[in-house]
């Protein structure tokens, strides 16, 4: 594989929580690529390391030891700003309780990253922060609050916000985690629309069949990788939100 | 990060959470109105007093006659006969500190119009009486030179005066005859009114006649003069002025320079000093009370900030997930409590004046707003948000993104 299709790039990376006197290993030499364009999907029970992996390659937090590279430049060592600039400039970050901000509406929300970033103009912000909900099918719920939207809508207007600074790569953790099937079948359409055009998306879950929607699967046990896979029968959500509408209209008229 | 955007990010913020934002405001507010409204009534206390004080003559300076002493029992100050009408006279031609002198004879007498009777006090003094005491004569007019030399039969009375002989206070008494222990006296002018002094006397219950008037007709005459009042050119000269009156008394009653004065010298001066002490403590103690409620308001400012941290932190998880900066979330949240003491400074300096107006009004308590209270509430106010508010956006600042994302 080309050396330039590869957007991430981590060797021998542990990580080590100490708990009074006790040492927790996290991760035990995790070794992993990912390209550009793919669609990973990070499974494996809780306590696994798969959130642990996710928060190091999201630049939340720092391996113990290891080597972590991003798009062929070393991400380790930097500053806490340093990481705060590629965070919102190169990442998009999705999670399971949506972590928007409250009485705050979807579209300030959204904005919020632009905020923070010294290159987008204010004359932009608004319509940036309008295109991105309406790429999520949002452009009718600018105004509204939070609490005045579904979990579903909740979760869109978040990957809105993950997706208006124009990251390469969106990191989702347990997006589907607090919706229902039909709900997150829809957030899997966007994702994988959004992979079509090119994003790349980390996404971790602990649903078998939300992974199917992944190009690949990673599976993590005790801090380790146990399955790195390609997803054979890759499941479509267009389609299978097709099947779920004919489904219920079958039960509607039988 | 431009500083724009921080400020947006603030304001949202606020305007998100109105009712903390007023309940934070609210302890700046309650301080800063205080302060002004202490300030101002202490300040308005403070001059009502220099005024009355300043009434009387901080400029005023009297020579009392020695004590006398009878079989070593001393009768006390102004009781002895050491002043005579040569020394008003050396004052006046030889201190050059000195403006206006007037020798006073003053005794209570029984004053006679028609039916009614009155008694007040009769001053004998000269013309330059009235400039040292700020008398103004409101009708008719003072009495002459010529009046003095001949001792003629004139006075001016005070409105007090007025009212009792004559009813009325406005009744225009020029060219009456009263009698004053028996003797008939012109009165040729009213006093303007003074009012009461510091002590409650009534300033206005006064008869003002030539001295020799007083003096030859209406006690025993002869050298001596109870007083002499006199004024110094301008209030800083007063000490000086009163050496100079001590020297010269000293030289022409010919002391030993072991021995006492046989005279006192008074001046107002001590008393505004005393005045100005009381009025200063009074100011001192309104300003601690004020400044005490401010800190109360700051510390206040400080604990909803550091809740706010703690409720916040989620938040602020989400803001660095996002791209947020430690020194963002610190600017952040320095901003909001800025804005908040700064608003809620200006709302406090409104409330303060609305305060003491009121007091004003309803109290009839002089209020004086100085510039330099609400510049010190405002400047005081804007610093402890600060300063309150730097130690919670610090905390705020250090937390680590996953913690805080993780936080319940």
């Amino acid at each position: 594989m080309a050396e330039d299709s590869i957007l991430i790039s981590v060797k021998d990376l542990t990580k080590t929580y100490k708990t009074g006197n006790v040492e927790v290993l996290a991760l035990k030499a995790i070794s992993l690529t990912i390209n550009k364009g793919d669609f990973l999907a990070i499974m494996g029970a809780s306590g696994s390391g798969k959130s642990t992996f996710m928060n190091i390659i999201g630049c939340l937090d720092n391996p113990t030891s290891g080597e972590y590279l991003m798009e062929g430049t070393d991400v380790l060592n930097r500053d806490r700003d340093a990481l705060a600039e590629l965070r919102n400039s190169k990442l998009g970050f999705v999670f399971q309780s949506f972590n928007l901000l409250p009485r705050t509406s979807a579209q300030e929300n959204v904005e919020l990253p632009l905020l923070y970033n010294n290159k987008v103009d204010a004359s932009v912000r608004e319509q940036k922060a309008i295109d991105a909900l309406k790429s999520v099918g949002l452009g009718d719920r600018l105004g509204a609050m939070p609490n005045e939207l579904s979990g579903g809508q909740q979760q869109r207007v978040a990957i809105a916000r993950a997706l208006v600074n124009e990251p390469i790569i969106i990191m989702a953790d347990e997006p589907t985690g607090n919706l229902d099937s039909k709900t997150s079948y829809e957030i899997m359409e966007i994702f994988q629309t959004l992979n079509e055009k090119g994003i790349t998306i980390v996404m971790v879950t602990h649903e078998p069949d939300i992974a199917l929607f992944a190009k690949s699967n990673v599976v993590f046990k005790d801090g380790r990788i146990l399955v790195n896979e390609h997803v054979i029968n890759r499941k479509n959500a267009t389609e299978e939100l097709k099947q779920i509408a004919t489904l219920t209209e079958d039960k509607a008229t039988t | 990060m431009k500083f724009l955007n921080l400020f947006r990010i603030a304001y949202r913020s606020l305007n998100r959470n109105k009712l903390r934002s007023f309940l934070t405001m609210l302890g700046i507010i309650i301080g800063v109105a205080s302060v002004i409204a202490m300030l101002a009534i202490g300040e308005g206390s403070n001059q009502t007093i220099k005024k009355s004080v300043a009434s009387l003559g901080t400029n005023t300076i009297m020579v009392l006659s020695g004590t006398a002493k009878t079989g070593g029992v001393s009768s006390g100050a102004g009781t002895g006969w050491a002043l005579k009408m040569e020394d008003a006279e050396a004052i006046k031609a030889h201190c050059d500190l000195v403006k206006y002198v007037s020798p006073v004879q003053q005794r209570a007498a029984q004053l006679i119009y028609g039916s009614k009777n009155w008694s007040s006090l009769v001053v004998g003094a000269q013309s330059d009486y009235f400039l040292i005491r700020n008398l103004v004569v409101t009708k008719g007019s003072p009495f002459t030179l010529a009046d003095e030399r001949t001792a003629a039969k004139v006075c001016l009375v005070g409105v007090t005066v007025v009212f009792n002989l004559f009813d009325d206070e406005n009744f225009n008494p020029v060219g009456e005859i009263i009698r004053i222990n028996g003797i008939p006296v012109k009165i040729v002018g009213v006093l303007g009114k003074m009012g009461q002094n510091t002590f409650g006397q009534d300033q206005d219950d006064i008869v003002v006649a030539p001295f020799y008037t007083v003096k030859k007709r209406m006690m025993r005459f002869d050298d001596h003069i109870g007083s002499i009042l006199a004024s110094g050119k301008s209030e800083e000269q007063v000490v000086d002025a009163v050496d100079q009156i001590t020297r010269l008394l000293r030289e022409k009653h010919k002391i030993a320079p072991s021995d006492d004065n046989d005279f006192t010298v008074r001046t107002q001066s001590e008393l505004s000093n005393i005045f100005g002490s009381i009025t200063k403590v009074m100011t001192i103690l309104l300003a601690s009370i004020a400044g005490i409620s401010l800190l109360v308001g700051g510390i206040g400012i400080m604990n909803i900030m550091l809740v706010s941290v703690t409720e916040r932190t989620r938040e602020i998880g989400i803001r660095m997930a996002i791209g947020a900066k430690g020194r963002d979330v610190l600017f952040q949240f320095v901003i909001e409590s800025i804005l908040i003491s700064v608003v809620g400074g200006i709302i406090g300096i409104i409330t303060g004046v609305a305060v003491a107006e009121t007091v004003a009004a309803f109290g009839g308590w002089p209020v004086v707003i100085t510039p330099s209270s609400i510049l010190l509430s405002f400047g005081f106010s804007s610093a402890i948000g600060l300063f309150f508010g730097w130690y919670p956006a610090r905390k705020a600042a250090a937390l680590n993104p996953i913690d805080a994302l993780r936080y319940e």
